[in-house]
């Protein structure tokens, strides 16, 4: 239904080929990684911690260096600042001097709006109450709990129209009740404009929930083990999810996978 | 009903205030009036509003005049060149590397050892003693702004670089509002330590000023006018507190206190 309003989006695919990378210590992430993420596709990375899942993604949203193999997004390599290619944090980095409304207006701000533009002040308002916001758009962030504070990050990722959305474990720090909550809301942002996206965490549940395809990470470092394709109906809710065989299926062979890898 | 009870609070810890002070004075009284302490030494409450009174427009106005004014100016003088140099430093790294030993040096020389060639340079009026308190505010609020600029929180120059924010806009949208609190905290102290060595300065050597009347009262052996002085200081110094604690809350509002949280 807001397809209109995100008609401006772009398709973009991601390609990863035979990236490899070593930090200053000697310490081998990366080696070898390929992947390929289809424009509209939503694919999470799943690994135990370590595996340089967010060096890969440090190294497409272009904040650290490649040093091996070749990236492109879309047609272009990576580089920092890209308005087409926005970055959600495991942490909500709000601006703690502003309020919740000019918090969400932040990236399309520095991306040239003037936030006192009518049109994306209220498309603001609609992100805020799609993640149930709605009353808080005055609130500044101290006054708002974590899961709230992260529900803000979610809507300025949102509200900028970067095509390529790359998301590091964002609801990693929340709670069971407030991540089931936010991955509902994400769900339905990217139901409402699929965009291209690469998600990370280490949660099998919630990247069954999200997923169209997990790419399951060996330990350090880092390779793709296996492709694992998530052929559930969408819209997906967890609850549903729950009652359907198939997502039980699918959570025993990915923690089969990952259970080699994180010897417990 | 909730701000009936918490004016009643208020008028509680007023008169709480008030009780103090007026059984200090009454065990002043009470001490020399028994003979314990001799009034030479301590003088007594009476004499000491008498010579309040007696004294107000003839010395105690203009006299404490003169040093708020000095004040006022080795303030504004220290806050602004305080926080330009702190900026400077910040952005010229090289610089900082270059003068650091000699800010080290020049801050932590006693400040009263520099009184004598500030009178001999400025004479003993009102730019000698501007010239003290200034070295002693110049240098607090100059680190404080350093050390806000510099804590800037990683996560938000994180994010600062993945939305592509220019150097400028990180500058005005992200590190400056973050060091505000800093800053203030700088200048809140620096008001402090200018009134500090104003009336030090005038101790020495000065034509008008609390710190001169003091001083020349001691040399009387006049007690009571000795304590009348110290007791405007007093007043002095706690105005200029609340003052500079009411700019800041109107100015900062609601985000700092608890800047700290959000930062968490």
């Amino acid at each position: 239904m807001s397809e209109a309003a995100h008609s401006s989006v772009q398709r973009r695919e991601i390609a990863v080929d035979r990236v490899s990378h070593r930090f200053p210590s000697g310490l081998l992430a990366v080696e070898e990684m390929s992947f390929k993420v289809q424009p509209g596709e939503f694919v999470v990375i799943v690994g135990p911690s370590g595996c340089g899942k967010t060096t890969i993604l440090n190294i497409i949203a272009g904040l650290i260096p490649k040093q091996a193999g070749t990236v492109t997004v879309g047609e272009a390599g990576p580089k920092a600042g890209r308005h087409d290619v926005a970055y959600m944090f495991a942490q909500d980095a709000l601006l703690p001097w502003r309020r919740v409304m000019d918090n969400v207006l932040f990236g399309v701000e520095v991306h040239g709006t003037a936030r006192s533009e009518r049109d994306v002040r209220e498309q603001a308002t609609g992100l805020l109450a799609m993640v149930g916001l709605q009353g808080f758009e005055d609130a500044y962030p101290r006054q708002l709990s974590h899961g709230m504070r992260q529900r803000v990050a979610l809507a300025r990722t949102f509200l900028m129209p970067s095509p390529v959305l790359l998301m590091d474990e964002p609801f990693g720090a929340l709670d069971a009740h407030t991540k089931l909550m936010l991955e509902q809301g994400l769900l339905r942002l990217w139901e409402s404009s699929k965009r291209t996206v690469l998600f990370i965490t280490h949660d099998l549940a919630e990247s069954i929930l999200l997923a169209d395809r997990i790419l399951v990470c060996t330990a350090r470092p880092g390779r793709i083990k296996s492709e694992i394709p998530i052929d559930l109906p969408r819209p997906r809710s967890i609850g549903a999810l729950q009652n359907d065989a198939r997502y039980h299926e699918y959570y025993r062979r990915i923690w089969g996978e990952l259970g080699t890898e994180m010897e417990v | 009903m909730e701000t009936g009870a918490k004016k009643h609070d208020l008028l509680a810890l007023y008169a709480g205030r008030l009780a103090i002070l007026a059984g200090f004075c009454l065990v002043w009284w009470g001490v020399v009036r028994l003979g314990w302490v001799d009034k030479f030494f301590v003088s007594t409450p009476l004499a000491v509003i008498d010579f309040l009174v007696t004294h107000f427009t003839s010395q105690i106005v203009p006299n404490a005049l003169n040093t708020l004014l000095a004040t006022l100016i080795a303030f504004v003088l220290s806050g602004a060149f305080g926080v330009l140099a702190g900026l400077l430093l910040v952005e010229l790294p090289g610089v900082k590397r270059l003068v650091d030993p000699f800010l080290t040096a020049l801050n932590s020389m006693p400040r009263i050892a520099l009184a004598p060639i500030f009178i001999l340079w400025f004479g003993i009026e009102l730019a000698s003693k501007v010239a003290l308190a200034f070295s002693l505010g110049f240098f607090i609020v100059l680190l404080s702004t350093f050390a806000g600029i510099r804590n800037v929180d990683p996560v938000l120059l994180r994010l600062s670089r993945s939305l592509g924010c220019s150097p400028w806009q990180q500058f005005t949208k992200i590190t400056l509002p973050w060091a505000v609190p800093s800053v203030f905290a700088g200048l809140k102290l620096a008001l402090i330590y200018s009134f500090l060595g104003v009336v030090t300065s005038e101790m020495l050597a000065s034509k008008l000023g609390l710190g001169q009347l003091i001083m020349y009262y001691s040399g009387l052996l006049r007690m009571e006018a000795v304590l009348a002085i110290l007791l405007v200081m007093a007043v002095c110094a706690v105005a200029l507190t609340m003052i500079a604690d009411r700019i800041e809350a109107a100015l900062l509002g609601s985000w700092t206190e608890s800047a700290q949280s959000a930062r968490g």
